[in-house]
């Protein structure tokens, strides 16, 4: 019984972090505001130095003048604090039993394939691949600095203000809130990435956007002893394949209101 | 086999990326062949249990509902200590093999793509061998292990690309004593028990 709570409890987390994802979408556009606001919360896992990546080249639009190409927006990055990896064969469908033998049955695939995961797509590694992606273009958000933390953040829909301290008059924070891999009896394994999207236009909160998107992969996740290298970089190319799906969908959903 | 210090050899060969790291045992036999080693960050912690799980450290992190996995026994320090207890010449049955361990990981932003090597001046024939990651690990309806991520590279030739390899082993542990020691000891030996799982490996013991 306890096993079949655990497949339905994982599965039910990631669905309803989905539903409730129902892309909430507090107000558009991006903010640059001309106050200056203290931060209003510090991450507690915020510990280690973060890394500051070069932003990205700014396209000057005809008509404004290039005074000052520095970017004024700050763009915070988080990766993934929560990992989840879920498998489940023909006997979750034989209700309680065979969910529990299914349980039992995948039980050590399940934790090695979170563990291959969450080292596959370590926080350097997301640093690495949406650094590619470069975020403030994909997101259709003004030029940025974007600065890389290196710990993942747990976070509610109540956590208020800015994820770092940042005084910075455009502000953005962007959390990869959990990485899940789905493999059903009758589907190929996919990874899902949760990921939402936060502006703050000085103390006012201008975006606050929660998605998700799932790519198959097209290679199964490896066993013991066997070769993990396509596996590792089927997992960095689903993640980017997610990360540009949510930009999309974010773009598309944030130019609409 | 000689033991050379450790200074000495990168005084000749320092690395590209970490100028501080030192080397903390060289054992050589003047062979043309090198194996460098490197360790893993501090372990990690994975939990998934009947109503937690998802958390990644959440030990360490405090979250309710999971329990302490010891992560921090296999922390760098340990695991190069264990890598340096391993005849790893004997273990490739390479007599001419020199292999150096090294005290600290390879920076953060290393991955599979690389190909040039982590040192410079490399032999023709040179291979790496970096703990990845470090998991300790525990799962409902499943046993508690510790997990390595290896990643190999091997060069023969002055000049192309390495040959690429990746592969997790694990070693089983027990977390339920109230000895400290005895869990210490658990980790250490699941540790080098999945570092003899891939000693096995017919990738590295290819030449």
């Amino acid at each position: 019984m306890k096993a079949k709570y655990l497949v339905a409890a994982t599965v039910a987390a990631a669905l309803s972090a989905n539903a409730s994802s129902a892309q909430q979408l507090v107000a558009t556009g991006p903010g640059v505001a001309s106050a200056v606001a203290p931060a209003t919360n510090v991450a507690s896992t915020e510990t280690a130095a973060p890394t500051v990546m070069p932003a990205p080249a700014v396209t000057v639009p005809v008509g404004v003048m290039a005074s000052s190409p520095a970017p004024t927006c700050e763009m915070h990055v988080w990766p993934a604090a929560r990992v989840n990896a879920v498998t489940q064969g023909a006997g979750s469908m034989f209700g309680l039993i065979g969910g529990l033998i299914d349980a039992a049955a995948n039980a050590d695939r399940n934790k090695r394939d979170k563990a291959f995961i969450t080292s596959a797509l370590d926080p350097a590694a997301q640093g690495r691949a949406l650094r590619e992606l470069d975020l403030p273009r994909s997101l259709s958000l003004p030029p940025a600095t974007v600065i890389m933390h290196d710990e993942g953040i747990e976070l509610n829909s109540e956590t208020p203000g800015r994820l770092a301290q940042s005084s910075a008059p455009c502000y953005y924070d962007v959390v990869i809130r959990q990485l899940f891999y789905l493999k059903t009896a009758t589907t190929r394994g996919k990874m899902r990435t949760f990921i939402l999207v936060r502006g703050a236009d000085g103390t006012k909160r201008v975006i606050n956007y929660k998605d998700s998107a799932n790519h198959a992969l097209d290679v199964k996740l490896p066993e013991e002893g066997e070769d993990a290298s396509n596996a590792n970089r089927a997992l960095i190319d689903a993640f980017k394949a997610d990360v540009s799906q949510f930009s999309e969908k974010f773009v598309r959903k944030t130019s609409k209101s | 086999m000689v033991f050379v210090a450790a200074s000495a050899s990168w005084a000749q060969s320092p690395p590209v990326d970490q100028p501080s790291q030192r080397s903390s045992l060289e054992m050589t036999t003047s062979g043309p062949c090198s194996l460098h080693i490197w360790p893993g960050s501090d372990a990690r912690s994975s939990f998934t249990g009947w109503f937690h799980g998802g958390a990644v450290d959440g030990d360490k992190r405090g979250f309710k509902g999971y329990p302490r996995m010891y992560s921090e026994v296999l922390n760098t320090a340990a695991q190069s200590d264990l890598l340096q207890s391993v005849d790893w010449a004997e273990k490739r049955t390479m007599p001419g093999l020199t292999v150096v361990v090294h005290d600290a990981p390879p920076p953060p932003n290393d991955d599979l793509a690389r190909t040039t090597a982590l040192i410079s001046d490399r032999p023709d024939c040179y291979d790496e061998l970096i703990i990845r990651s470090v998991f300790v690990e525990g799962a409902a309806l499943s046993s508690k292990t510790v997990r390595l991520m290896v990643f190999a590279k091997r060069w023969r030739g002055a000049v192309g690309p390495p040959s690429t390899y990746s592969a997790m082993s694990t070693g089983k542990i027990v977390l339920a004593d109230k000895d400290p020691a005895v869990i210490e000891k658990s980790l250490k030996d699941g540790f080098m028990f999945a570092i003899g799982q891939y000693l096995r490996d017919e990738h590295f013991l290819r030449r």
